[in-house]
């Protein structure tokens, strides 16, 4: 229905808050009783000749003073109910983002990626309008016309049982015109969806239809597709419109007939006109809230419907992820030291060695397949493992496994015995590094690209790696050098300059564990002779996992291991010698 | 000039609906008079009432009543379908617009090189002006009609009281408009910076989870963003703050304005000057007619905001679009030859040329392969023989007329390429396919796909070509789009295809599929292959080595291999330590 549990838990933290939006909508609600009093009172004196305590002049004061402090609790009350929404954005912005860096299995796809950052920029925008103006101007509705029912019950019981009559009127009416449209509009909403999708295709799709020769056709299109656009939506608006028909209709015929009730009592002498212009201006201000109600709900449906789509990104367990990464700060600022890493890696990462996968099977919520399949493996300290094989078959979900960005669903990982399960992240995070196909280049300095933004980084060391990774060269030539912004409105950098960036970051981090997802694949050859160099380097004195994807790459490994259809084959000695000397087709290595 | 460029914009889109916007404008107008009407009468009913008179007295009154109660709600139904369908006309008419300019000015307009930073711009700057009319055109006008016409009632009364209502009401609605302008329009600069640092970062933190987790310290951009969006959120704060003081304004001037009414009206009648029954009435019917004013605050937030997309979008339009004399050559021919005579060729607005003094030549029936690194300017050469740039200096021939000759659409008959990362509109296969050739057989479509190693996977599907690929083709994987783009581009019957890193992308068994598909292509099409890898090079007729921008050696790859230059450098290096001399050293 309208909410689920998980809405309210999220509206709840902001209870405070919307409380003191209630009480702000509430004193504004009562100067305008106020108002309304002073106002039919000041009528009620010049225009029959009442005398007044202070005069016809003395009741301007009052008014005027109603009419501002009504305004500056409207104003406390908008201020206030933005905050909630204001608030909820960042709260659920800081969560998905938590999820996002704790688990692998949102990592996973790049098709998946575009989804999340819509979802973590617009999706929340449109987020807001549900916790800053529905909620609030639900509690208002249901508080507000009370309040104005029971100035008016201490004036006129007639006209009260008449507002109260027909104030259950407008929920009912909306509720069954919604119930009427909904069934036939939402069918229309997709349909119109896809049709207002249709232009930013095109235009995305520009140069296909140059190309092909069909922008014209395709122009053409647009318009009548345009047509048809606008008369689906007159046709969908028209019965959404209904609602607000209804919503104005009571109000004003409730309005109408309460000037006509009390304007015949009026002339029988059954009523004051004090007391009727006071319950004559009051009407109107008993329905408003529900309008507004009214006119809020389409942002309100829409901000419930982004709503929904943050918390099914969140799921249910990133309570779990929360505090795992609270202790992750330690990570990558053990070793200070660069060169000869060795001895202090042997000694003081023994512990996690050997790292051991046992019978580990891995499956995707929602797919039947499983990624990997029993997969058995064992890795001692300084050893290099190859990893070859077709891809989407499972390498880089190895890889994931290891860094615990996933969990198995079957099986058992343990780093020298200790299962991967009691470490905390941090620690576990503290042992790897990672240079990928396409390192992901910040906005930033190159400094902070190298050291990951860590706050007091050495410079020293930062120019070290920088130097490890034969960046120097070129950082030096640039004006700011290692202060240079590079990433978005920074200078542009090549591919060949972003991987040597990123083999910086994993000198820097100088990690036991070194993780290289096929790093050189969209280099040409030269550029990527120069860097298998850098990393033969790199890898020295180190544990390698290594995607690989070229023979040159693999010579040093002790381990090398074809992953086909989610199984591991490991490659006999003769097997191996066969591909190292050119004995086997590369890619047919390993192959049962 | 910025406002007057606006007014223009927005007026070309409203002057073919202006009589429909200007029934909406009235409709609008008595919607908000049928409540002023409403209260008005009420009041003055109650008023009389007061004095006792007869019944009959009053029954003008109380059917007034009756009448603007049931009108108002119809009016406001009426009024809401007028308005949105002047609104979806204009957005019509806007969209064809911005088409025109953009299949005009492609890829200038664009520059596509770059990142789709400036469409996803435009497109935003095209949804704010999608509400033009009914956020920032129609409430001026109405407020404008509310208050005549309810000065005018008030003038008939008493001259005094609707000189005195007219110049309060406007006056507080245009200081409420201008404050809101000129506020907004202040701060938009500073909101969007702000807005687009948060969006980069957030992109960055999604695009680059794996780095941080694995290399970094999630805490520490944890914080970061938090800091980011503290300041955001201190804007946003600001914007909203200012939206609800204006909305306070606006009630307080309400306020104030049916007050001085009031007290004009007590002070006329105490010197009878005026019906003591239009005291009420006069009151209440301001009181009502400040609805007119009520949207003042948002009117000038979205106006700033248009006017900054109008001046967005025409900036965009204006760019230049180079047009060469009239193409001689307005049908398709067989491409024979095609030669590149020393071009030279820079990106706008960039100073160093990607390409510089480039010669090569193609003929008829060849395969050819372009190798260079990445990014350096090989596609480029794609998108001239298509006719998308102009070489600044140096000639294309095309059967030996220069490519100006041609007209876009002939050359874009001639020849089709493939991109490194293919578009597919959301639909079927089939109908991406039927892009390329309207006019494709169900056999002509499935030689192409069989070509393009598409055939065994389709086969297996229950739908087959019919089934539904999504948003830009998102079901299908990198492979599987890259196989389906070069398969639309062998469906046509362009005569020069050139495919675009082919073999990124694919795995090993497919790629030397492909790389057969391509060798077998027998009906004197010339191939030119576009790569940065050197696999799969040994049978071309012809290989261009491209380095800084120009070519430095050609041949096939024996003589290349022989003359001992960058090629042959490259093959060793590629090769590592082996003797032998398999086709490709991909693992995978």
């Amino acid at each position: 229905m309208l909410f689920n549990s998980q809405l309210w838990r999220q509206a709840r933290t902001h209870s405070l808050a919307l409380l003191f939006t209630l009480i702000s909508g509430l004193s504004a609600a009562v100067f305008a009783v106020l108002q309304a009093y002073f106002i039919a009172r000041l009528i009620n004196a010049a225009f029959l000749g009442e005398t007044l305590p202070d005069g016809i002049w003395g009741m301007i004061w009052p008014i005027g003073l109603a009419i501002g402090l009504r305004a500056l609790f409207q104003y406390m009350t908008d201020v206030l109910s933005a905050e909630v929404g204001l608030r909820t954005k960042e709260e659920l912005r800081a969560r998905l983002l938590n999820k996002v860096l704790s688990d692998g299995s949102m990592m996973r796809a790049g098709d998946r990626s575009g989804e999340t950052i819509s979802t973590l920029t617009d999706g929340l925008e449109t987020l807001d309008p549900f916790f800053s103006q529905y909620i609030p101007q639900l509690l208002l509705a249901a508080v507000v016309p009370v309040v104005i029912l029971a100035s008016i019950s201490f004036r006129d019981w007639l006209s009260f049982a008449v507002l109260l009559i027909t104030a259950p009127l407008l929920p009912v009416f909306m509720s069954l015109v919604g119930s009427l449209s909904q069934k036939s509009t939402i069918a229309q909403w997709q349909k119109l969806h896809k049709l207002g999708s249709f232009f930013f295709e095109t235009i995305q799709g520009i140069h296909l239809l140059l190309s092909f020769n069909i922008s014209a056709a395709r122009g053409k299109e647009i318009q009548e597709k345009d047509d048809t656009y606008r008369q689906l939506t007159l046709q969908v608006l028209r019965m959404t419109f209904l609602s607000a028909f209804v919503l104005e209709l009571i109000s004003t015929i409730g309005t109408a007939l309460i000037a006509v009730e009390i304007g015949l009592r009026l002339l029988r002498g059954g009523i004051d006109f004090h007391t009727a212009l006071f319950v004559l201006l009051l009407a109107p201000e008993f329905y408003l809230p529900l309008r507004q109600l009214g006119a809020r709900f389409h942002a309100g449906m829409s901000g419930r419907a982004a709503a929904v789509q943050v918390f099914k990104l969140l799921g249910d367990s990133d309570t779990a992820g929360d505090e795992k990464l609270v202790g992750a700060e330690k990570s990558g600022q053990g070793n200070s030291q660069l060169s000869d890493n060795s001895a202090v890696h042997e000694t003081g990462y023994k512990k996690y060695f050997p790292v051991r996968l046992r019978s580990v099977t891995v499956s995707y919520p929602g797919t039947e397949r499983d990624v990997l399949t029993d997969v058995d493996l064992t890795l001692a300290q300084g050893e290099h493992l190859a990893l070859i094989g077709p891809s989407g078959e499972g390498k880089t979900t190895l890889t994931m496994l290891l860094l615990g960005m996933l969990k198995p669903t079957r099986g058992e990982i343990t780093f020298g015995g200790r299962p991967a399960s009691v470490i905390p992240d941090a620690e576990l995070a503290g042992l790897f590094s990672w240079v990928p196909q396409a390192p992901y280049i910040f906005a930033g300095t190159i400094a902070e690209n190298i050291c990951m933004f860590a706050p007091e980084a050495d410079p020293e060391r930062i120019q070290t790696a920088g130097r490890s990774a034969m960046l120097a060269g070129w950082v030096e030539s640039l004006p700011d050098g290692y202060q240079t912004r590079v990433g978005e409105r920074g200078v542009t950098i090549s591919a060949g300059q972003a991987q040597r960036l990123a083999i910086a970051r994993a000198f820097y981090r100088d990690a036991p564990i070194l993780i290289l997802d096929e790093p050189t694949s969209a280099l040409d050859v030269i550029l990527e002779d120069e860097l298998i160099q850098l990393l033969d380097l790199l890898s020295r004195g180190r544990t390698v996992v290594n995607i690989a994807h070229r023979l040159s790459t693999i010579r040093d490994s002790q381990q090398i291991v074809r992953i086909e259809d989610g199984k591991v084959h490991p490659l006999s000695q003769a097997q191996v010698e066969q591909l190292l000397r050119g004995q086997t087709e590369p890619s047919q290595a390993g192959r049962s | 000039m910025k406002v007057r460029a606006f007014i223009r914009f927005t007026w070309d889109l409203f002057r073919p609906v202006s009589w429909l916007g200007i029934g909406a404008i009235i409709l609008g107008s008595l919607t908000i008079l049928a409540s002023v009407g409403l209260i008005g009468t009420s009041a003055y009913l109650l008023s009389y009432a007061a004095l006792q008179p007869s019944i009959a007295a009053l029954q003008v009154a109380i059917i007034g009543v009756r009448f603007f109660g049931i009108a108002r709600s119809a009016l406001r139904y009426a009024e809401r379908l007028a308005s949105h369908s002047v609104n979806l006309r204009m957005v019509g008419k806007l969209r064809a617009w911005f088409y025109q300019q953009v299949a005009a000015g492609y890829p200038r307009v664009l520059s596509s090189h770059q990142t789709g930073d400036l469409l996803d711009r435009a497109l935003a700057d095209i949804s704010v002006l999608e509400q033009v009319f009914i956020r920032v055109m129609a409430p001026p006008a109405i407020a404008i009609l509310v208050t005549g016409v309810t000065a005018l009632v008030l003038a008939l009364q008493q001259p005094l009281l609707g000189q005195a209502y007219g110049l309060f009401a406007v006056s507080s609605g245009l200081l409420v408009l201008a404050l809101s302008t000129v506020i907004h329009a202040s701060r938009l600069n500073e909101y969007a910076a702000d807005r687009s640092r948060l969006h980069t970062w957030l992109t960055s933190l999604v695009s680059g989870s794996v780095d941080i987790r694995v290399n970094g310290q999630p805490a520490v951009f944890q914080q970061r963003l938090k800091d980011i969006q503290s300041t955001f959120t201190r804007l946003q704060r600001q914007a909203v703050r200012t939206s609800a003081g204006l909305n306070a304004l606006t009630s307080l001037l309400s306020g104030a304005g049916m007050l001085a009414v009031l007290a004009l009206a007590i002070h006329l009648h105490a010197r009878q000057l005026l019906d003591g029954r239009l005291i009420a009435t006069a009151g209440l019917l301001v009181l009502a007619s400040y609805e007119a004013y009520l949207p003042f605050p948002l009117v000038g937030q979205q106006m700033a905001l248009a006017m900054q997309s109008v001046r967005r979008l025409m900036e965009m339009s204006v760019s230049p679009v180079i047009e060469t004399q009239p193409a001689a050559i307005d049908s398709a021919e067989r491409v024979e030859h095609v030669e590149f005579r020393q071009i030279t060729f820079s990106y706008p607005g960039e100073e160093k040329p990607v390409i510089s003094n480039l010669s090569l030549q193609i003929k008829q029936g060849e395969r050819v392969a372009i190798i260079g690194a990445s990014g350096v300017g090989k596609t480029t050469l794609a998108q001239m023989l298509l006719g998308f740039w102009q070489p600044a200096s140096g000639d294309i021939l095309i059967n030996g007329s220069p490519i100006s000759r041609f007209s876009p659409i002939s050359l874009r008959t001639m020849i089709r390429s493939t991109a490194q990362d293919p578009y597919f509109f959301p639909g079927s296969i089939r109908e991406n396919l039927l892009l390329a050739k309207g006019a494709a057989s169900e056999a002509d479509l499935w030689s192409a796909l069989d070509a393009a190693g598409c055939s065994d996977w389709l086969q297996q599907l229950p739908a087959r070509l019919d089934v539904e690929i999504g948003e830009r083709g998102r079901t299908l994987s990198q492979g599987q789009r890259k196989r389906l783009d070069i398969a639309r581009a062998l469906v046509s019957d362009a005569s020069l295809l050139v495919l675009d890193e082919p073999f990124a992308g694919l795995d090993p068994d497919s790629a030397r599929a492909l790389h057969r598909s391509i060798q077998k292509i027998s009906d004197g099409r010339a191939i030119v292959i576009i790569t940065h890898v050197l696999d799969y090079l040994a049978e071309m007729d012809r290989i261009f080595v491209f380095k800084d921008g120009s070519v430095i050696e050609d041949g096939t790859h024996r003589r290349l291999l022989a003359a001992g230059g960058e090629y042959a450098r490259m093959v060793a290096i590629q090769r590592g330590r082996l003797d032998d001399d398999p086709v490709s050293t991909r693992l995978y």
